[in-house]
């Protein structure tokens, strides 16, 4: 085997995660191979070094700065809740007037083209229907005005 | 009281629950943060923001996997985003060109030392500098292993890989500090 795989296999030995059989044979090998014994060593003292770099610790006041900027963050979230409410609740709100507003022009436009035929003597068409009469000269404008005060 | 219960009752909105949740994880995740930041520069803000997406994604976490894997996701992502906007920062501070660009960007010890302990923060930041050196991918997996001390099953987990690649990172990881670290820790009493 060749050093790589020792020391692939010392790696597995500091971590405990070696079979009883390669155990017996990495101990034959470190009894001869210093090169060997020395990466051991080392990585033996990795855990340790590492270790004591992380040495930190926040203390009491920590947990307390964690809930106050959950309450600060909660706040700002019901904040944007309200606004948005408002907003959805405004855009609602001008839909249905919009909505209400085009069904009563629909509503009328269908009244209208539901409606009767104009006839003759319609309000609108009045003078029209006047003017046409008077062109017979049979008719005078007194009979005109009866016909229409009549109607 | 076990985490699953007190993760159940945070969710719920028991501030009480949560907070416990916080004491029992804070030494861990702020020496997490400076392991893999390498400084404790901001250090406090990054550990409450870590509890705070914590708090925000609980109604996400679904119990397959372990607390712990879980917090250790979200702040290893956080640290990830911390590097990248702390490296554009410092690309775009004219700091950056005065030095010529060759300063690391989490080199400073926010805190001064007493002078006895000197010595301790010396070796302390050359542990932190080695393993700032190393690839994320094998700091990560050092870090889990001799810091939190998990299983290799766990790690697996934790990272989302085989067994067989938690052997061969641990065994490159800790091949490439042993050999940036080779002097000092051969000089320790």
């Amino acid at each position: 085997m060749t050093h790589e795989i020792w020391k692939e296999l010392i790696s597995r030995h500091v971590d405990g995660e070696t079979t009883p059989e390669e155990e017996r044979q990495l101990h034959n090998h470190l009894a001869t191979c210093s090169e060997c014994r020395d990466f051991q060593e080392d990585l033996k003292q990795l855990r340790p070094a590492i270790r004591e770099a992380a040495v930190l610790d926040l203390g009491p006041s920590f947990v307390v700065t964690v809930n106050e900027r959950l309450r600060e963050e909660e706040s700002r979230i019901d904040s944007w809740i309200a606004v948005e409410r408002l907003a959805r609740n405004t855009v609602m709100g001008l839909a249905f007037t919009v909505a209400v507003v085009l069904a009563v022009m629909a509503s009328m436009r269908s009244r209208e083209a539901n409606a009767p035929e104009p006839t003759i003597l319609t309000a609108s068409n009045d003078s029209t229907a006047a003017r046409v009469l008077l062109e017979h000269e049979e008719l005078t404008k007194g009979d005109v005005l009866l016909a229409v005060v009549t109607k | 009281m076990d985490d699953i219960e007190l993760i159940r009752r945070a969710r719920t909105g028991e501030e009480a629950a949560f907070s416990e949740l916080v004491r029992r994880y804070q030494r861990q995740v702020a020496n997490l943060v400076y392991l893999t930041m390498g400084t404790r520069d901001g250090l406090e803000d990054l550990a409450q923001e870590v509890f705070i997406r914590v708090h925000r994604s609980l109604p996400r976490f679904n119990f397959r996997s372990s607390f712990f894997s879980w917090v250790y996701r979200i702040t290893v992502n956080l640290c990830i985003d911390e590097i990248r906007k702390r490296k554009i920062r410092r690309a775009l501070s004219l700091e950056f060109l005065a030095d010529g660009g060759d300063q690391r960007v989490l080199d400073h010890p926010a805190h001064s030392t007493p002078a006895d302990d000197l010595l301790k923060e010396e070796r302390r930041q050359m542990v932190l500098d080695g393993l700032q050196a190393l690839s994320p991918m094998h700091r990560e997996v050092l870090i889990l292993r001799e810091y939190q001390d998990l299983p290799y099953e766990e790690i697996a987990r934790v990272l989302g890989v085989s067994v067989q690649a938690v052997k061969s990172r641990l065994f490159r990881a800790r091949t490439e500090l042993r050999n940036r670290l080779k002097d000092y820790i051969r000089g320790e009493p």
